[in-house]
């Protein structure tokens, strides 16, 4: 039976995931049933109707034209074509159609929506049934809310509501429910006699109807023709950190996520395939909701929905100019249609950190061993004597020192340089809710964490509230408001002062004051002291307003316009505090604040056109017009002599000397962009997308760049002959093609500018102005990336195990560099575009549900990714050949990785007896670092260690991987998070430099296994306070490989029943551990940073999920 | 109906407003807080303002972080007159295993000299071709082709073979050049040209403005670029026209660096300004430390303004220039060397020490002044540089620097006579700076006979530690000769140093030491620049 669909829809759906299921919502729709329309308006509206001869069919389009009632009929039905004369002024409906339906073959009935069945005569309706129910998720048996219920070959339906309740009217006993919820398998129930029916629905393995935020839209994953992947936030949030970006780690494959900043407050640094960009920024572009944000350290992790990841040419194209490093598309939480009740949740989670060292420092006593050592050793040396008794103890160590030895006043200095169980915490409480007309949500969320480092911490607090209403058929509003602040407290000293400060001391005197110089010298002042004396701490502040309009004409089905306009606000104050004790300031004290302010606008006009033609063409035109302003105010004053230090910071009003520093920038971008989505019988898939991104910080000659991609897909699994194929259920092969940019320029980096240069005579200043180093270049563009990328997707063996694999290849050219130039020309450099970088590389993700059943499921996912990146072109050439070659100076190697270094290579210690003398190494000594010969200019080894005998050192990673396994029982969850990188080289200072300790003379460090005569050690050099061993350097390239359990945690929900009793649907309760074991050589306290940096944690975390 | 042409007309209107707006216009970029060049080089505001910068540009080699290599400089390095502890020494000390091409300081007094004259390039073409009053055209131009001719003339004498360039640079300019060796000549030429140029347009306005160039400067460099031509009328015309004609005149030797403080020298001609309290005032230096010996470390002793305030010990005076003072009747013997630091903390506990407060330090007083250390905290100071207004102990500093002074005008003079063989002349402005300098009881307050040597003498007594004895050795061809016999410290006070490096420019000096290399980076960036003889590819 055709079915003719007058009724326009609102859906009455609610679910968490409301942007993910939108879609899919859709087209549930357009193939089976309509939706009951819940309504405001009732029975007794009244409507006034005046026609003159028209079809009862136009009239009922009057009448839903007037109101919002809604007509469902059989359009074979002749009785529609019937003409009617009508006059009718303030009458109910069931007035209005008693006299339109009067002598007609057809009957009506209204149901509870306000929709309105014609039905015919001679067909009498049977007596309506009720039927009520809960449906429930039958893994965790949480209600499931926004169940789709049809009344099988019928148009009645409607949705689960409040706890997963419903009530439906059928037609009688032999109506069959259909339950359809996204993500899991549907179920089909026969009334019969039964009056309740409560359902659970088991999830369904398959994901490919997923709905998918892909920018400017949503889009099935089936239609997907470029590379995303997506992450569901559920995993990320049981780790304690309010590092957005760290979390994303070994989450998606091919992006590359490393430490940053592991000071509470943090970010880590985010790369995807590969380093592109030599002097510009390596980092993706983050969008959230829209909005493009430089920094998303501020967005609290409760309130993201989704997090897309966009990685090839196709997908990002949509994001010209900034694409090419990536886009991380970032969707928050907004209200859903919950029928009116309010859902209201809290999460909360309460953490101990410590840390977590993969070394230890040399102890007091093997210190004053070192140094004994030493003091032999160089002895030994210079007399060529190795057996040489030690000299005596009075000239190695000052008396003071004598008397601190024998009576063992020792300090270990990693116990005050890191406090021990420090708390972290979160707490968010959100609530949500709506109609089909009015939804909204608000959030509160509070956050703090305490620093192992001593005067070290961050609070921060967030808010959120979102509103969305349907004004009309045609016009839709919402907006957004996202305000956070946090304070963050800076440490005052370096870590490297602790670790590397001499244990033979005393911190604090006989009447436990501080001892300002715990060695006596006079100037190694204590680290402990700048505790009391400095004060340095961030306050932050972002306010994101966000509002939209959303038109849908009624004149072209299909076509929809959107208005967007957003601000984002950003303010810091750095303060900066030393008082008049702080031993470092000669003068008066110091105190600096530093105000800066950044502004971004965004206004964008969107148009969409999707339309089906016979179910086989499905169109999508996307249309995007913008503009994006931005602002970036800075102004920075410090006092240099203070009249007091009575009131900190704030006594920077009291200066004696006061110096002024103010800097402002803008960058404004207008941009248009157009994608095309075309899929044949949802087989073939096309995408072709084109961005114009005109920016005002490319030179003047290249204002505007034009990025064009395009995409194809075919899903293989719907032609017939994959349909043979049993155990086949999904499988496409995606292509894409395209370029995008970086225009990674700062602002007035191509204009002809001059920098300040004021003068004085005498007391008066002059102003004076010249162009600084840098000749300005209005040529300067953006840097192209084209991207060509090959995957393919899978789901087989009954959805158990799917995946997918994907190859990639970018280019980058016009790489912006500062080109050096002859400096007889008056500069010393321009920018340029110069140079190509290739990555290459492939990613790999597998999931298997290894057990799947009611009880017990155990899933599981592997991921692997491998990136090669090499320099094509540098930016050195040679003067005679024109061929590029390697700039030393900047490790830049042609053919060769970009991130490396140049160095001798380390093969050893020489040792007593060796034939130094004979050697490439004559001059060495005992205890002294063997490099090897490698070559002489001609590549033979020539006996001689000079420059040519460096190596390149590659230092990143061969290849990523993770694994994520989750087991499930009844109502326990365990899951656990396996992560790995192999092949990094990373260099640590601590090896062999002498402000580490590295070079193991006056000052402490991580301890190794030195040289002695006694030891020949072949991993370490002798120590020595004199004569320190030559190519030392080598010994700090350390394999940085690592294997980690990054985070397993234990959870368990309640079941309902007692969780009702206390009022509330749900309850969960976890533990978590995180960093908890970690293989690795490298010797700090994470394989991703020197040991001087913040230090990373390891965490245990007691965690609750509640809601009401 | 009527609303969904009104729905029509709006998404028209939309469409229109969005597409055809102004987008090109909205993409110039203009900085909010920066001048643009357009402003810079063709308005009368903006070239004056770009000539002030000159300036800037110049105080740049005096920052922090290149106070070493202008402390060097000014502190004699590498001639008969210094000991060069820590400023860059190797330069100082010719030493030979140095790699002197890719020495900091070789490329940072190039690249300096060489921005100056690109600006100065720019200025003077967009400059002279702009439409402005000729007079004011010419009291802002006037400093332009002097600031060219002097960084030129600074080059040319140190390096010997430069490159000539008199164009602006812009980005369209980069490619395509060649790098060729000018002509000395050719430099000269332009130099002097410069020089008639800056002369021509200062007429017969001799104000001096503290801190900028003036006539003064304009005929002194004149007159230093004629002799190093030996075309000694043309020196002697130009020395002698500053002395008649110009506002500058001798000090006592005391009050000349305390009176620059006040801002009231009569005897600079140029001298570069900082100022601690004054936007402009350039960057801190630490000039004063270069000069004065760690003093303050000492047990026993503190850092006060009166012996100089914290110091670095790098650079100190040697016992040949020390010994041509004669001590009881120059007076520059006392006003300008601080010869003995003594115990001077009243607060300290002088108990069980062999030495008390008030005393002299000497070597062997304790641990610290053995061995190089008693070279190195008991020097003499060169108060020429001296802060005496910052706190003691700070390391900031804000004190001028002269670059030139009046009696190099004398002395100039002098020469230029004695070369033309007027001895009665010559003895007459020499003796002009005696007579001031030296007590008037003192048995040879004036000389009575000249010759080069007695010249360079009173040379090293007036000019010592001020940048220029390095130059003048050269244009005498002593250079070599000199060093050998005098360079660096053998003995301090009867006592034989025990560092050989502190003495060993006497033996690594060799002829072709007379210019330095072209700086490494300058050769891989130009292609094809020669090296200059005798130092390593």
């Amino acid at each position: 039976m055709k079915k003719y669909l007058y009724a326009s829809f609102i859906f009455n759906r609610t679910f968490r995931k409301l942007l993910l299921t939108m879609k899919f919502t859709m087209l549930l729709v357009f193939l089976t049933v309509v939706q009951v329309y819940g309504s405001v308006y009732s029975q007794n509206t009244r409507l006034n109707l005046s026609v003159e001869n028209k079809s009862m069919r136009d009239v009922f389009k009057l009448i839903e034209k007037e109101s919002d009632f809604r007509f469902f009929f059989n359009d074979e039905f002749t009785e529609l074509n019937k003409n009617l004369n009508l006059d009718i002024s303030d009458k109910k409906i069931d007035d209005i159609l008693a006299m339109i339906l009067d002598n007609s073959e057809v009957t009506y009935r209204i149901l509870e929506n306000n929709v309105i069945v014609i039905t015919p005569l001679s067909n009498p309706l049977p007596q309506p049934v009720t039927i009520k129910g809960k449906i429930t998720d039958a893994a965790t048996g949480e209600p499931l809310v926004g169940v789709n219920i049809v009344v099988e070959g019928t148009l009645t339906g409607t949705n689960s509501g409040i706890n997963g309740e419903y009530s439906i009217s059928v037609p009688g006993p032999e109506s069959v429910l259909v339950f359809t919820f996204i993500g899991m398998s549907s179920q089909r129930i026969a009334v019969g006699s039964q009056r309740t029916i409560d359902v659970s629905l088991k999830s369904d393995l398959a994901q490919l109807e997923e709905v998918v935020v892909v920018g400017y839209g949503t889009q099935r994953r089936s239609d997907i023709s470029g590379s995303v992947t997506t992450v569901k936030t559920k995993d990320l949030i049981s780790q304690p950190t309010s590092d957005l970006q760290g979390m994303l780690k070994g989450k998606v494959v091919g992006l590359y996520v490393t430490l940053g900043d592991a000071r509470p407050g943090g970010s880590s640094n985010v790369l995807l395939r590969g380093i592109r960009s030599l002097k510009g920024s390596n980092a993706p572009l983050y969008v959230v909701d829209g909005v493009a944000l430089s920094s998303i350290n501020e967005i609290n992790i409760d309130d993201v929905e989704s997090i897309s990841v966009l990685k090839d040419a196709s997908a990002q194209g949509i994001y010209g100019a900034r694409g090419s490093n990536g886009v991380i598309l970032i969707t928050t939480k907004r209200g859903s249609n919950t029928g009116n009740k309010v859902d209201v949740s809290y999460n909360g989670y309460y953490s101990i950190q410590n840390v977590n060292p993969n070394f230890k420092l040399f102890s007091a006593e093997e210190f004053v061993q070192l140094r004994r050592d030493a003091y032999r050793i160089d002895l030994g040396n210079a007399a060529n004597n190795w057996n040489a008794p030690y000299p005596d103890e009075s000239q190695m160590f000052t008396p003071l020192e004598m008397e601190r030895i024998a009576s063992k006043s020792y300090v270990n200095w990693e116990d005050y340089a890191f406090k021990k169980d420090v708390p972290l915490m979160k707490h968010d409480v959100s609530i949500s809710g709506g109609n089909e007309k009015t939804k909204y949500s608000a959030s509160l969320g509070y956050y703090y964490q305490d620093g192992l480092r001593y005067s070290s911490d961050m609070a921060k607090y967030s808010g959120k509230v979102t509103l969305d209403q349907v004004i009309s058929k045609t016009f839709k509003t919402g907006l957004s408001i996202y305000y956070t602040t946090y304070k963050q407290n800076v440490e005052t000293n370096s870590w490297t002062s602790f670790i590397t400060f001499y244990p033979v001391c005393k911190i604090y005197d006989d009447n436990n004051e501080l001892v300002l110089y715990p060695i006596g010298d006079g100037k190694s002042v204590n680290p402990l002291y700048y505790q009391t004396t400095r004060e340095n701490s961030n306050n932050i502040e972002r306010l994101i307003l966000n509002g939209y309009l959303e038109i849908t004409p009624s004149f072209l089905p299909g076509l929809k316009y959107k208005f967007n306009a957003s601000l984002n606000n950003r303010s810091l104050e750095n303060n900066n505090f030393r008082s008049f004790e702080d031993p470092s300031s000669l003068t008066q004290g110091y105190a600096s604040i530093n105000f800066s302010k950044n502004k971004e606008y965004l206004i964008e006009n969107i148009m969409t056109y999707d339309n089906t033609i016979n179910n086989n063409h499905k169109l999508n035109v996307t249309l995007m017009q913008g503009i994006e302003p931005r602002y970036t105010y800075s102004t920075t004053a410090t006092a240099l002599q203070l009249g007091n230090d009575f009131f900190g910071i704030n006594s920077l009003g009291t200066a004696l000397k006061s110096e002024i520093a103010r800097s402002l920038s803008d960058r404004k971008m207008v941009s248009f962009m157009g994608r095309v989505n075309y899929s044949l019988k949802e087989k073939y898939i096309f995408n072709f997308t084109v961005r114009a991104d005109g920016s005002s910080v490319f030179g003047t000659n290249n204002k505007w760049g034009y990025f064009p991609s395009a995409a194809a897909a075919w899903n293989l699994h719907k032609e017939p002959f994959a349909k043979e194929i049993s155990w086949i259920d999904e499988a496409k092969i995606r292509i894409s093609y395209g370029q995008i940019g970086n225009q990674a320029i700062g602002s007035y980096g191509s204009l002809a500018t001059a920098a300040d240069a004021f003068y004085v005579t005498g007391d008066a200043p002059i102003v004076g102005y010249l162009p600084g180093n840098s000749l300005p270049n209005p040529n300067l563009k953006w840097e192209t990336t084209t991207t060509a990328n090959a995957g393919i997707d899978f789901s087989v063996l009954g959805r158990r195990l799917s995946g997918s694999v994907e190859y990639y290849k970018t280019n980058t050219i016009d790489l912006l560099v500062d080109r050096k130039l002859p400096t007889v020309l008056g500069y010393a450099s321009i920018p340029f575009n110069l140079g190509e970088i290739q990555n290459t590389g492939i990613e790999a993700v597998l999931t298997g549900f290894i057990v799947s059943n009611s009880d017990f499921n155990w899933s599981m996912t592997v991921n692997y990714s491998k990136n090669r990146n090499k320099l094509v072109k540098g930016v050195l050439r040679d003067p005679v050949s024109g061929k590029y070659i390697d700039d030393v100076s900047n490790n830049w190697f042609i053919n060769k990785p970009v991130n490396v270094d140049y160095d001798y290579k380390f093969i050893g210690i020489w040792q007593i007896g060796d034939d130094i003398a004979s050697s490439p190494q004559p001059k060495a000594r005992p205890g002294d670092v063997k490099v090897a010969d490698i070559s002489g200019p001609d590549g033979i080894p020539d006996g001689v260690i000079s420059a040519d005998d460096r190596v390149i050192i590659d230092m990143n990673p061969k290849w990523m991987g993770s694994l994520s396994t989750s087991i499930s029982y009844k109502s326990f969850e365990l899951s656990a998070d396996l992560y790995t990188v192999q092949g990094v080289i990373r260099n640590n200072p601590f090896l062999s430099d002498s402000n580490y300790g590295g070079r193991l003379d006056n000052v402490n460090g991580i301890k190794r296994d030195y040289w002695t005569p006694e030891n020949p050690s072949t991993t370490c050099f002798r120590p020595s306070q004199v004569l320190h061993s030559e190519y030392r350097g080598t010994l700090n390239y350390q394999d940085a490989s690592y294997v980690r359990l990054r985070n397993a945690t234990l959870s368990y929900t309640l079941p309902s029943k007692w969780s009702e009793k206390v009022g509330l649907s749900r309850i969960r309760v976890y533990i978590a551990g995180d960093n908890l074991w970690t293989d690795t050589k490298y010797l700090s306290y994470s394989p991703e940073e020197e040991a001087d940096a913040y230090p990373e944690t390891k965490n245990y975390t007691l965690g609750i999920n509640i809601k009401f | 109906m009527e609303a969904k042409i009104f729905q029509y007309k709006i998404y028209i209107f939309i469409f229109f407003v969005l597409v055809f707006s102004g987008c090109q216009k909205y993409l110039t970029e203009e900085n909010p807080s920066q001048v643009t060049t357009d402003f810079l080089y063709t308005t009368p505001d903006g070239l004056q303002s770009a000539v002030n910068g000159l300036y800037t540009i110049e105080r740049q080699q005096v920052s922090e972080s290149e106070s070493g290599n202008f402390a060097n400089i000014m502190g004699d390095g590498g001639t008969d007159l210094d000991f060069n502890r820590a400023a860059v020494p190797p330069v100082s000390r010719y030493q030979l295993d140095i790699v002197w091409p890719a020495q900091g300081i070789i490329s940072s007094w190039w690249n300096n000299k060489y921005k100056i004259i690109e600006r100065t390039n720019s200025i003077i073409s967009f400059g002279e071709a702009t439409q402005i009053d000729d007079k004011v055209k010419k009291a802002i131009l006037r400093e332009a082709y002097l600031y060219r001719a002097y960084s030129y003339f600074w080059l040319v004498r140190k390096y010997d073979n430069i490159w000539l360039n008199t164009d602006p640079t812009s980005y369209l300019s980069i490619d395509g050049r060649t790098y060729n060796v000018a002509k000395q000549e050719d430099v000269y030429k332009q130099i002097i040209a410069d020089l008639d140029k800056a002369i021509e347009y200062y007429g017969t306005d001799w104000t001096v403005v503290q801190g900028r160039f003036n006539q003064g400067v304009a005929r002194l460099l004149r007159a230093d670029v004629a002799l190093w031509l030996k075309d000694y009328q043309t020196a002697a015309t130009q020395s002698t026209k500053i002395i008649n004609e110009g506002p500058f005149a001798l000090e006592a030797p005391e009050n000349i660096w305390i009176n620059d403080r006040k801002r009231s020298s009569k005897e600079g001609l140029y001298v570069m300004q900082f100022n601690e309290f004054a936007t402009g005032g350039g960057p801190v230096h630490k000039l004063p430390l270069v000069f004065t010996p760690i003093t303050g470390r000492m047990p026993g002793c503190i850092y006060l303004s009166e012996t100089g305030g914290y110091g670095w010990a790098r650079i100190f005076p040697n016992p040949y220039l020390v010994s041509l003072y004669d001590s009881k009747n120059d007076k520059r013997f006392n006003a300008w060397w601080l010869h003995y630091y003594t115990y001077n903390n009243p607060a300290f506990d002088f108990s069980k020490l062999k030495y008390h407060f008030g005393d002299t330090l000497k070597r062997g007083d304790n641990s610290l002044l053995v061995g190089n250390n008693y070279f190195l905290y008991a020097q003499i100071s060169c108060k020429k540089y001296w802060d005496w207004v910052k706190v003691p102990v700070t390391t900031n500093c804000y004190n001028n620097v002269y670059m030139f002074r009046y009696p190099q005008v004398l002395l100039i003079a002098s020469e230029a006579y004695m070369r033309l063989n007027d001895n009665t002349l010559a003895l007459s402005y020499i003796n002009q700076i005696r007579k001031n300098r030296i007590l008037a009881s003192a048995p040879n307050q004036l000389l009575t006979t000249i010759n080069e040597d007695i010249l360079l003498e009173e040379y090293a007594r007036e000019l010592a530690f001020e940048g220029q004895r390095w130059f003048v050795l050269k244009r005498m061809n002593k250079l070599v000769e000199r060093v050998q016999k005098y360079g660096g410290i053998v003995d301090f006070r009867g006592e034989p140093c025990p560092n050989p490096l502190y003495y060993s420019c006497r033996t690594n000096i060799q002829p072709y030491h007379v210019r330095w290399p072209i700086p490494q980076s300058a050769i891989d960036a130009m292609g094809g620049f020669p090296q200059n003889p005798g130092y390593a590819q």
